[in-house]
C-alpha cells in the first residue's frame, strides 16, 4: 500500500503544480497583444458595410473568438477543427460599431466582443469620435460580462419595473417561446385558432 | 521424524530406485535449463505506461491559456480537468493489464501485473472522487448556484452524465472489493464477478469523456489519440482474453489423462493433449483451468504444473480444500480442459544468479518440484512439512535431488517444534546454504512460512531482488 | 365547417398549418374573394415550406445542411441562404457575439429563419394587396393594419408561468413581436461565453419593425441573462418586455400596451400606444430581403434543447441533443 500512497500524493502534487503554474503564467506579458493590429487598419469610416464576400474564410485575428476559446467558455461553440467559415468575416470589434445611421457628433465607445488569445482573454474598446478612432483600449475581461447580481435598472429612464400580470383579455394573437406542434394544442394560441375556426364558414 | 538439529535433519537421498507416481517417469535427459530474461521487458512497458499519462494530460496544459485561470471556479476546473484525465488513462491502463495479452506475460508476468493492478487502483478510485468533486465545485462556483443545484443541472441537462455518475458509483464499489479485508470474507467466484464490473465503468464513463470533456469533445489530434487508445485497449482484452485462449486450446486440445491421489488430501491430475512439445510452459508457472464437467465448468482455478514440459503429459498437484478441489478427484479421464496460460514469473528464466534455494511447505512443493528440474545444477531444496505423510512427491524429489546434483532437506514438524524454527531462521538457513546471499531463493507454501521465510532471508542478507515469491493472489 | 346560426361570418380567411416543427397561423383581414384569399394564403404556406426546405437543419438535404458539410460550396447557395448568412454575421456583431448561427459547432440560422422567413411572407402579403393581415409562426408574430373587428391587431405575449394566460396586451398596425424563453423547450439558448446555458431570464420579447431582428435580438437577451434588458434598452427602435426568473419585470416606457382589461377603440387609448406605429427605427432590419439569422441556440425550429426527453418530443427525425454539445 505503500506504493499507492505514493501514487496519491503524486497526483495531488501533480495537479496542483500544473495549475498553479499554468495560473501563475498569467502575470507574463501584461502588453496589449497583437490583436489590436486588425482593428485599427480595418474600420472603415462611418458605417460598417458588411464584408463584401461572406465566402471568404477571413478568421479575424484573435479578436474572433479562435479554436482556444477561454476556458471559462466551455463553448459548444465555434470551430470544429476545420470550420473557418465565420462569415464574421472582418474584425471583431469593428462589427460592433452599431450600424448607425450617422456616426454620433461627440466620442463615442465601442466594445468588441471578448476574445482569447495566447495572452488570456481580451477585449478592446475602441473610441470613436466623428468617424474616426481616437483611442484604443484593451480593458480587463470582465469577469463574466453577463452576469450581474440583479437584474439591474441601470437603464431606469429606458425601462421600468412593474409587476407580472396576468390578463385574459381577448386577443387576435399570442407571441411566446417557441412551441412545438404538440404544446401548440394545449397554448392558448391554439385555442383562439380554434376558436376562430369556429366562426368562418 | 522430527528432528531437534539441523544436524540430524534429514538429508533424504536415496538410491535410485524405480521412482515417480505417474503414468511414467521423469526423463532421463535432463531438462535445458532456460536462459535469463532480465526486467528489461517490464522497464520499457513502465516507460511506456508513463510516456502515456503525459500524453494524457499534456493537452491539458497545451489547450489551456495562461490567465485564465483567474477565479477560484476556475482553478477548482482545471484540477478537474487534470484529474479527469489521469483517471480516464489511468482506468485504460487498469484494464489492459488485465487483458492476459501474451506480450505482457512475457515481458512482465502475472505477479507483477496483479500488484501494478492492486497498487494503481486504489489512486484510480480517489482520482475519479476527485475529479468528480472538483469539477462540481468549479462548475458551482462559476454558476454561483448551490452545489446540489450544480449537481442537479448537470444529470439534468448534460447527456451522459447520469451514466458517469453510475460509473463513479461503481468503481466506489470496486475499490472497496479490492480490500484485502473484502476479499478474504467473499468466496473468490463472487469476488471475481464483482470485480468485473469493472468493464461497466468504461462503457458508463466513456460517454461522457467524449462529449464533455475539454479536450475531447472536438475533432482533432488528442480526440483521435483517444478513440485509438479506447480501441486498442478493447482490441487487447479481445485477443488476450478470447483469441489468444482459443488458439492455445484448439491447438493442444487437453483432457485429463488420470488422477492420481498423492497423499490422503492432495491429488495430482495428468493431462495430455496435441503438440504438447511445442507447449511452452516453464516450470513454475501456471494456468487457470477450467474442467469441463459437471459441477466444474463454470469455474476456473490457478493451478501451478508440477513437472517441468516433457512433451509428453502436463500434471498439476492439488490440495484438496474445498469443493472444487474435491470434485478433481471425481474427474473423468477424457475430460476436457480448458487451459489459459501459461502465466508466472515464479520461473527459473527469472532467475538472477546461479545457484538456487527453494523453500516450499505443504502443496507449495508443486511448482517449486517442477522448477527444480529447470534450474541449473547444484540448487538446494528446503521442503517443510508437518509430518512425513504429508511429503509430496517424494521419490521425484530424491530422483531429481540426484540426476540435478540439487540438495534437499525434508523439515518435518509443525510450526512451533523448535527444529524447524531454528532452520528457517536467518542463522540456520546460512548453516545449511553458506552462501545463501548469493542464490535466487524461491518460496512457495502457505502465506505465515512465506513471510517468516522472507524475514529470515532478509535478515541473512539476501537482497529482494533475488527473492521470488510465488503468489496465488489473483 | 358548418356555420353556426345567429353568427356573422367573419371575412377574410385563417388557416394553421404546421411547418417548420411548429403551428403557424395565418389571418388575413383584407375583405378580398374568398378565391384571392386562398391563393394568398397558399403562397404564404408554400414559402414557409421552401423556407424550411431550405433551411432546416433536421433535414440532410437542406442547403444548410449541405453547407455545414461542406457538400454544397457558399457561392452556389440560393441568394436567399447567402442573404440569411450575411444578417447573421451582421446580428453578431450588434449583439456581441451572443446571437451565433455556429454557436452549436455546425451551422445553425434557424433561430433567425422563422422570423425571418414571415417577415418576408408579410412583405410579400402587403405588396400583392392584403394590407391587413396577422402571421403567427410558433410565436413570432407580424401584424400589419387591423383585425377583422376593425381594432388594431392585439397581441398577447404568453405568461411565462401559465401557459393559458398572457403578461401583457399590445396592440399596433405595424408590429413584429418576437418572444424568446425558457419555459417550453427548456434552457436551451447557450451563453456563448461559457457555452453553458443561459441563466437569469424566463422569457423576452421584442416588438421592432423587422421580426428576424426582433426574434435574434431576444434570444442574444436570453443569453446575455441578467444583463440582456441593458442591452436591449440600448436598441433603437426596438421596445421589450422581460420576465426574469425570479418573476422581476422590466419593459420599455415605450412598449405598446393596451392598458388592462376591455376592448379599445380603433387607435389606442393611451398616447403611448402611437408608438406602435414603429416604423424605420434603426437602419438595421427594414431591409426585405431580411438577412440570416443564427441563434445562439435559438427557441426556433432548429436547434432544440438538451433534455433528451424535449427532443424526443418533437416530431423530427434525429434527436436535438445531438445537436449541442458543451465541455467540462
Amino acid at each position: 500500500m505503500r506504493r499507492a500512497v505514493l501514487g496519491l500524493a503524486g497526483l495531488a502534487a501533480g495537479t496542483t503544480l500544473l495549475v498553479v503554474v499554468k495560473g501563475a503564467a498569467a502575470s507574463g506579458p501584461a502588453a496589449p497583444p497583437p490583436v489590436l493590429a486588425g482593428p485599427t487598419g480595418a474600420v472603415p469610416s462611418g458605417p460598417v458595410p458588411p464584408s463584401a464576400d461572406p465566402a471568404t474564410p477571413s478568421p479575424a485575428p484573435s479578436a474572433t473568438p479562435a479554436d482556444e476559446p477561454a476556458p471559462s467558455a466551455r463553448p459548444s461553440r465555434s470551430a470544429p477543427a476545420g470550420q473557418p467559415t465565420r462569415t464574421a468575416a472582418a474584425p471583431g470589434p469593428a462589427r460592433t460599431t452599431p450600424a448607425a445611421p450617422s456616426p454620433a457628433a461627440g466620442p463615442h465607445k465601442v466594445t468588441g466582443p471578448i476574445a482569447a488569445n495566447d495572452y488570456g482573454a481580451v477585449q478592446v474598446q475602441i473610441t470613436v469620435t466623428g468617424d474616426r478612432i481616437t483611442e484604443i483600449r484593451t480593458l480587463e475581461m470582465p469577469e463574466s460580462s453577463s452576469r450581474s447580481s440583479q437584474l439591474s435598472a441601470r437603464a431606469e429612464p429606458l425601462l421600468r419595473a412593474e409587476a407580472l400580470r396576468e390578463q385574459g383579455a381577448d386577443l387576435d394573437t399570442v407571441s411566446g417561446a417557441t412551441y412545438t406542434s404538440q404544446s401548440y394544442r394545449e397554448s392558448l394560441q391554439g385555442a383562439i385558432d380554434t376558436a376562430a375556426r369556429g366562426e368562418r364558414g | 521424524m522430527t528432528s531437534h538439529h539441523t544436524r540430524s535433519a534429514a538429508r533424504r537421498r536415496e538410491t535410485p530406485a524405480r521412482t515417480g507416481t505417474g503414468p511414467s517417469a521423469p526423463p532421463a535427459v535432463p531438462v535445458a535449463v532456460p536462459s535469463r530474461r532480465g526486467a528489461a521487458g517490464r522497464r520499457g512497458v513502465a516507460v511506456l505506461l508513463w510516456t502515456g499519462l503525459a500524453a494524457s494530460v499534456v493537452p491539458w496544459w497545451l489547450g489551456t491559456p495562461a490567465g485564465s485561470l483567474d477565479s477560484t471556479g476556475e482553478l477548482l476546473t482545471a484540477a478537474g480537468r487534470i484529474t479527469g484525465l489521469f483517471a480516464g488513462y489511468v482506468l485504460l491502463v487498469q484494464v489492459l493489464l488485465m487483458s492476459r495479452l501474451r506480450p505482457l506475460e512475457r515481458w512482465i508476468g502475472a505477479e507483477h501485473l496483479t500488484r501494478w493492478h492492486r497498487e494503481i487502483g486504489a489512486t484510480l478510485v480517489v482520482a475519479v472522487l476527485a475529479h468528480m468533486a472538483l469539477i462540481v465545485l468549479g462548475y458551482a462556483s462559476l454558476d454561483r448556484i448551490s452545489v446540489p443545484g450544480e449537481v442537479r443541472l448537470l444529470l439534468t441537462e448534460y447527456q451522459h452524465m447520469v451514466a458517469a455518475f453510475a460509473a463513479a458509483g461503481v468503481m466506489v464499489l470496486l475499490g472497496l472489493t479490492g480490500i484485502r479485508a473484502v476479499r478474504r470474507v467473499l468466496p473468490y467466484e463472487l469476488w471475481h464477478v464483482l470485480h468485473l464490473s469493472g468493464y461497466a465503468v468504461l462503457l458508463l464513463g466513456f460517454g461522457h469523456q467524449f462529449a464533455h470533456g475539454q479536450q475531447l469533445f472536438r475533432p482533432g489530434p488528442v480526440r483521435t489519440l483517444w478513440i485509438a487508445m479506447y480501441a486498442g485497449v478493447l482490441v487487447a482484452l479481445l485477443w488476450g482474453r478470447i483469441v489468444e485462449p482459443l488458439v492455445f486450446n484448439f491447438r493442444h486440445r487437453l483432457r485429463v489423462a488420470d488422477v492420481v491421489a498423492e497423499s490422503p488430501d492432495t491429488v495430482s491430475v495428468y493431462l495430455t493433449g496435441h503438440r504438447l512439445d511445442q507447449l511452452e510452459a516453464l516450470g513454475g508457472q501456471f494456468f487457470r483451468w477450467r474442467f469441463l464437467a459437471r459441477g466444474c465448468w463454470w469455474q476456473a482455478h490457478p493451478f501451478s504444473v508440477s513437472a517441468a514440459r516433457n512433451g509428453r503429459w502436463l500434471r498439476i498437484t492439488v490440495k484438496v480444500v474445498g469443493r472444487h478441489t474435491a470434485d478433481l478427484r471425481d474427474l473423468d479421464p477424457g475430460t476436457r480442459v480448458w487451459a489459459d496460460g501459461p502465466a508466472g514469473t515464479f520461473t527459473a528464466a527469472h532467475r538472477t544468479r546461479d545457484n538456487a534455494l527453494l523453500i516450499a511447505g505443504g502443496s507449495g512443493i508443486a511448482p517449486v518440484r517442477a522448477l527444480l528440474e529447470e534450474l541449473p545444477p547444484g540448487a538446494a531444496l528446503i521442503y517443510r512439512a508437518r509430518t512425513t505423510a504429508d511429503v509430496l512427491l517424494r521419490r521425484e524429489l530424491d530422483w531429481l535431488a540426484r540426476a540435478r546434483h540439487a540438495d534437499v532437506w525434508y523439515v518435518i514438524g509443525s510450526r512451533d517444534d523448535p527444529g524447524p524454527r531454528q532452520v528457517l531462521s536467518a542463522a540456520g538457513l546460512r548453516h545449511l546454504v553458506p552462501d545463501v546471499a548469493r542464490r535466487d531463493v524461491y518460496l512457495c507454501g502457505p502465506p505465515g512460512l512465506v513471510e517468516a521465510s522472507v524475514r529470515a532471508l532478509r535478515r541473512a542478507g539476501v537482497p529482494r531482488r533475488q527473492i521470488h515469491v510465488a503468489t496465488f493472489e489473483l | 365547417m358548418g356555420v353556426r346560426p345567429g353568427r356573422r361570418l367573419r371575412p377574410g380567411l385563417r388557416r394553421v398549418e404546421h411547418v417548420m416543427g411548429t403551428a403557424v397561423s395565418l389571418d388575413l383581414a383584407d375583405p378580398l374573394r374568398p378565391s384571392t384569399l386562398d391563393e394568398l394564403a397558399d403562397g404564404v404556406f408554400a414559402w414557409l415550406r421552401l423556407v424550411d426546405a431550405r433551411f432546416s437543419t433536421y433535414r440532410d438535404d437542406s442547403e444548410v445542411s449541405r453547407l455545414d458539410r461542406g457538400t454544397l460550396s457558399l457561392p452556389d447557395a440560393s441568394a436567399d441562404l447567402r442573404a440569411v448568412l450575411e444578417r447573421c454575421a451582421e446580428l453578431w456583431g450588434e449583439t456581441d457575439g451572443y446571437f451565433d448561427a455556429y454557436a452549436t459547432g455546425h451551422l445553425d440560422p434557424s433561430g433567425y429563419v422563422k422570423g425571418w422567413a414571415v417577415q418576408v411572407a408579410s412583405d410579400r402579403l402587403l405588396a400583392a394587396g392584403a394590407a391587413n393581415h396577422c402571421l403567427n409562426a410558433g410565436g413570432d408574430v407580424r401584424v400589419r393594419g387591423h383585425a377583422s373587428s376593425g381594432r388594431p391587431w392585439r397581441i398577447g405575449v404568453r405568461h411565462p408561468w401559465n401557459a393559458t394566460k398572457v403578461a401583457w396586451v399590445l396592440a399596433g398596425t405595424d408590429l413584429a413581436v418576437a418572444t424568446s424563453g425558457v419555459y417550453e423547450r427548456g434552457h436551451h439558448v447557450v451563453d456563448p461565453r461559457t457555452g453553458r446555458p443561459a441563466r437569469g431570464l424566463r422569457s423576452v420579447t421584442v416588438v421592432g419593425a423587422d421580426l428576424g431582428v426582433a426574434d435574434a435580438y431576444a434570444t442574444a437577451a436570453v443569453a446575455m441573462g441578467r444583463s440582456g434588458p441593458d442591452w436591449l434598452a440600448g436598441r433603437a427602435g426596438h421596445e421589450c418586455a422581460v420576465v426574469a426568473d425570479d418573476a422581476t419585470c422590466l419593459r420599455s416606457a415605450r412598449l405598446p400596451v393596451v392598458g388592462d382589461g376591455g376592448p379599445i377603440d380603433g387607435e389606442s387609448a393611451s398616447g403611448e400606444s402611437a408608438s406602435g406605429e414603429l416604423i424605420g427605427g434603426g437602419s438595421k432590419g427594414g431591409a426585405a430581403d431580411g438577412g440570416g439569422s443564427a441563434g445562439g441556440a435559438a427557441d426556433g425550429a432548429g436547434s432544440g434543447g438538451t433534455r433528451a426527453g424535449r427532443g424526443a418530443d418533437t416530431p423530427f427525425r434525429g434527436s436535438t441533443h445531438d445537436r449541442y454539445r458543451t465541455t467540462l
